[in-house]
């Protein structure tokens, strides 16, 4: 079975389609990281911040063109950096990734005035990368076995307030249901109240660690599917299938819009609806942090 | 010269979490920082974070063997499951999947607490602000709790460096008898 390994996307960055995906892509990942600047200023107001919303503001507006893409990912990448800087030690892991993608768009995108072709060596680059988050995510999963074994998820049914929590709780109550089982009484804890004692069933654990473990092979499968010929289209559809579920299981947004905008990359024919939902999605998640952030309803 | 560069950051972008991997395992690095992509692998731990703990215990042997047990579980952060198993023999979370429905209740220290019966209460708190709360939960117990009249109150910090994934906890004892509070010298429970 051949084995691309730089991981082929579909994308051919030099056809008139593959181009203007490109553009898209470039669009959604200024915008987002204007999201995340405002959201960062929101939080820590300070001279930098602000200078960074202007800058990623700035990215976005010249960037939206071909023409001037490479001033506008400049921009948008001085904005990332600062937001990564202000958060150093606890800079998050997505904030690295959309660093590295800017950073080669930056590098390849041709300095000539009207050209876009974009050397397919960056989106392989982007492609190959983003493909690692999600192997190395299972992997460490493996390794550590806090997620593997159920018991990340068995906390957050049993103490948590979180949207993942929730839907945790349904799936729970859903098992104890067709068992016959009394449904799952939560006690959340603030900082100033004591969690009460709440064990779980065996089929509540059998429930949580099955959805773990299956998350953990899917992460780890997946991406070396999309490694092959043979089971590519498949480990595409289900890669993006799985940030879905997460995204909508968990909340996790941020990730599951860069993440599915890369394997967009390889899905030409989703691609073109794909970009501008990512993007209505990306401007909502922001209103909705926002929101949060000012002290409204999350 | 840029396509060497590309493929020289692509080869250590993708090896990196590997590396980080070793290191999260072998020295203590968070797999949720630095870009190891290991979210979730273990729980998180932000920064700054100080953890306060306090235990009200009866004075007597048996307490105090409780007492630190509690305190294993509570200092233990992401290394609980092992620690607590290697040292007390319990079933602790992670690997009690077949003592079922047990496994919950040796994580938390509370419900280590309600377990062993002799803990009399166990505060947690987010941070040190709540400490004025604390005074006037323990104002209750101690005025109108019943016998003994002698307790310990075990106060514990514990503080998280996230850079390197350091827990250390620092634990302050108090002797509590007959309305007048003590703080004891020498070694600590904790």
């Amino acid at each position: 079975m051949p084995v691309g390994l730089l991981g082929q996307p579909n994308l051919d960055p030099v056809s008139p389609m593959g181009r203007q995906h490109l553009r898209w892509f470039v669009r959604l990942i200024t915008v987002k990281v204007l999201c995340a600047s405002v959201l960062y200023a929101a939080a820590t107001p300070t001279g930098f911040s602000v200078l960074g919303v202007l800058a990623a503001a700035c990215g976005v507006v010249v960037g939206w063109r071909s023409d001037h893409a490479r001033v506008g990912l400049c921009l948008t990448f001085l904005a990332l950096l600062n937001v990564a800087v202000g958060m150093w030690p606890s800079t998050l892991n997505h904030s690295f990734l959309e660093l590295m993608i800017v950073a080669t768009l930056v590098g390849f995108w041709p300095q000539r005035q009207g050209d876009d072709t974009v050397d397919g060596l960056a989106v392989r680059v982007i492609w190959c990368v983003t493909l690692s988050v999600w192997l190395w995510g299972g992997v460490h999963k493996l390794a550590h076995g806090y997620y593997l074994n159920g018991e990340f998820f068995a906390l957050a049914a049993a103490f948590d307030h979180s949207i993942l929590a929730e839907h945790l709780r349904w799936l729970v109550n859903g098992s104890r249901w067709l068992q016959g089982v009394e449904p799952l009484a939560v006690s959340v804890a603030t900082p100033v109240q004591i969690p009460m004692s709440m064990p779980l069933l065996a089929g509540d654990w059998l429930v949580l660690k099955t959805l773990a473990r299956l998350l953990v092979l899917a992460e780890v499968l997946l991406p070396l599917c999309v490694l092959t010929n043979r089971f590519k289209r498949a480990g595409l559809i289900g890669l993006v299938g799985m940030q879905l579920l997460i995204a909508i299981g968990s909340g996790e947004y941020d990730f599951a819009i860069t993440g599915t905008a890369v394997l967009l990359l390889a899905l030409p024919k989703l691609a073109r609806y794909g970009y501008p939902a990512l993007m209505v999605a990306a401007l909502a998640v922001a209103t909705m942090g926002l929101t949060w952030a000012m002290g409204g309803a999350p | 010269m840029r396509r060497f560069l590309a493929h020289t950051l692509l080869v250590l972008l993708v090896l990196w979490p590997g590396v980080h991997l070793l290191l999260s395992k072998q020295l203590g690095f968070s797999p949720w920082r630095f870009g190891g992509w290991g979210m979730y692998a273990t729980p998180e731990r932000r920064q700054p974070f100080v953890g306060l703990t306090a235990i009200v215990v009866p004075a007597d042997d048996e307490s105090m063997a409780d007492l630190e047990r509690v305190g294993m579980v509570a200092a233990g952060g992401e290394q609980l499951t092992e620690v607590v198993e290697a040292r007390h023999g319990v079933i602790a979370l992670g690997r009690g999947f077949a003592q079922q429905g047990a496994a919950l209740e040796y994580l938390h220290p509370v419900l280590l607490a309600e377990q062993g019966k002799r803990l009399h209460h166990v505060y947690t708190f987010a941070d040190e602000r709540s400490l004025g709360e604390l005074a006037g939960l323990l104002d209750d117990i101690l005025i109108g709790g019943p016998e003994p009249r002698v307790w310990y109150i075990v106060v514990s910090y514990r503080r998280i460096n996230v850079d390197t994934n350091e827990t250390s906890s620092e634990g302050t004892v108090y002797r509590v008898a007959d309305g007048e509070v003590m703080r004891i010298d020498g070694p600590e429970p904790l």
